[in-house]
């Protein structure tokens, strides 16, 4: 259901990028992996058997970003859907929070996404009827001791989808958000190793557990499919039963 | 994405007859599922049957749903079908349209009736021992419980139930790994819309609107099956208790 789809993926070498990669091509879409580790994009590149193009850039960087489209267009590929998983999360006191995080934890989880977005729905960087996802957080909703600066961040994410659906539907361009509560995926370590006890102490607020990093892949299918044609500007959270009230 | 993934499931689909419920029944069908379809009117309900893949595997139930005598027998025939149910979509559903100066208990009670105590009766026994094999319960809501617009109170206020009840019976029905959610649906193109509507039109002043504001074009009801067989799938396991909304960027 996403044939011939061309479909950027930026964070594509986090655990979740690469996974939401490979289901992308199995399902018959183009991937254009963009990310800063060089030698994890050609190695998740070449195991995707030429449905799948690099393009390296630091999305802390606008003039990256910038050039990420420039050598999209210069490959005559217009992007049909954007999904966006790069994100750092780290738990810090407000006392104990410097003006330098803040700006940090703002451009990768909330500027970048906005500016990919941006070039995104100029129409010679992409095809009506393109579809544009992104990974925020039941953080934004939940707003937890500790987690002000990452809240922020993905409530201002949440903020400019739905802004930025009312702007783009001229086009027919979607735009929507996922916002899962804890998911099985350890964002900053290589490995995603998880341990009885782990799992047990999630549960006791999230009863189904920690996410599979599938399910939000399987969400990110949906909304880049046709099948949610008539979803734009939508939060859509996957709980697992979190503190199941209105979002 | 597989597009098989109703198969070797059952789904009670409520309103089978028309609109949004003949749309999903005819979509879990050609994904392999197996459809009770429930409705009033078994003429209209059988007439949907020539839309679906495999027409003869189906279930057809006439049954009002307002007839709240009747669910005892109408679950005990299923299970001695041996039907064991993986899902239901509860669409049945009507919209009149009632201006303060004739809104009454009688009036009001007919639209909760079908909307929201028929969905509580439905979910009670779905949930009972045997009947089902944990699966996925939809309910539909409306962009009107959250957008109000005239003469629509009873509709806006059934439509707020069940979503509040799905939201709160899925803390009990987690236990046994039962989810329920709510699908908010926007301007959808149906009979039951169009009634409302033309009803509207009758005793709507000059220059004032409807439902304003929806981004996208009015949608058809086959849109809608869309995000009601992600939720009833496996692909939204760990959604329950919310509510998806499906109003072309109305909110």
């Amino acid at each position: 259901m996403l044939e011939g789809k061309k479909i950027l993926v930026a964070g594509a070498t986090g655990h979740m990028g690469e996974q939401i990669a490979c289901f992308l091509v199995q399902s018959g879409a183009v991937a254009v992996l963009v990310g800063r580790n060089t030698d994890k994009l050609k190695k998740i590149e070449d195991s995707l058997h030429g449905s799948a193009l690099s393009i390296a850039a630091d999305l802390t960087k606008s003039d990256e970003i910038e050039k990420v489209f420039h050598e999209l267009k210069a490959k005559e590929m217009k992007l049909d859907g954007l999904v966006y998983c790069a994100g750092v999360c780290f738990q810090s006191a407000v006392k104990m929070t410097t003006e330098d995080e803040l700006l940090e934890m703002f451009r990768i989880n909330t500027m970048a996404f906005y500016l990919l977005a941006k070039y995104c729905s100029m129409p010679k960087y992409s095809n009506s009827n393109c579809s544009i996802v992104t990974i925020s957080s039941m953080a934004s909703r939940t707003n937890e001791a500790g987690l002000s600066l990452y809240s922020m961040t993905k409530s201002a994410m949440n903020s400019a989808v739905r802004s930025m659906a009312k702007e783009f539907v001229k086009r027919r361009i979607r735009v929507n958000a996922i916002l899962p509560a804890e998911v099985m995926s350890k964002m900053a370590s290589d490995d995603n190793e998880w341990t009885g006890e782990e799992i047990k102490a999630i549960q006791s607020y999230q009863p189904y557990g920690p996410i599979p990093i599938e399910q939000i892949v399987y969400c990110v299918a949906f909304l880049l499919s046709d099948h949610s044609g008539y979803i734009t500007g939508e939060c859509i959270a996957i709980g697992g039963g979190y503190q199941i009230k209105k979002t | 994405m597989q597009m098989e993934r109703f198969r070797g499931k059952t789904v009670m689909v409520t309103g089978a007859s028309s609109g949004i419920g003949r749309a999903v029944a005819a979509a879990l069908s050609k994904e392999g599922g197996r459809v009770v379809l429930v409705a009033r009117n078994e003429e209209a309900l059988k007439a949907t049957l020539p839309m679906m893949d495999n027409r003869d595997a189906h279930i057809v139930v006439p049954f009002d749903l307002t007839n709240f005598e009747k669910y005892e027998m109408v679950f005990q025939n299923l299970r001695k079908k041996g039907v064991v149910l993986s899902g239901m979509v509860h669409c049945a559903g009507i919209a009149p349209v009632l201006p303060l100066r004739i809104l009454s208990r009688d009036n009001s009670f007919a639209v909760f009736d079908l909307h929201y105590f028929a969905f509580i009766e439905l979910v009670k026994y779905y949930q009972k021992k045997g009947m089902s094999d944990g699966g996925s319960i939809v309910g539909i809501s409306s962009i009107n419980a959250h957008v109000p617009q005239k003469c629509m109170t009873a509709y806006a206020a059934a439509k707020s139930a069940v979503e509040a009840a799905c939201r709160t019976m899925a803390i009990e029905l987690i236990e046994k790994n039962i989810r329920i959610n709510s699908v908010v649906v926007g301007g959808v193109n149906t009979n039951m819309a169009q009634e409302a509507g033309e009803a509207l039109a009758g005793i709507r002043r000059k220059g004032s609107e409807g439902l304003r504001g929806q981004l996208m074009d009015i949608a058809l009801p086959e849109q809608m099956t869309g995000p009601i067989l992600f939720l009833l799938s496996n692909e939204s396991s760990y959604i329950t208790g919310r509510e998806l909304y499906a109003d072309g960027g109305r909110l």
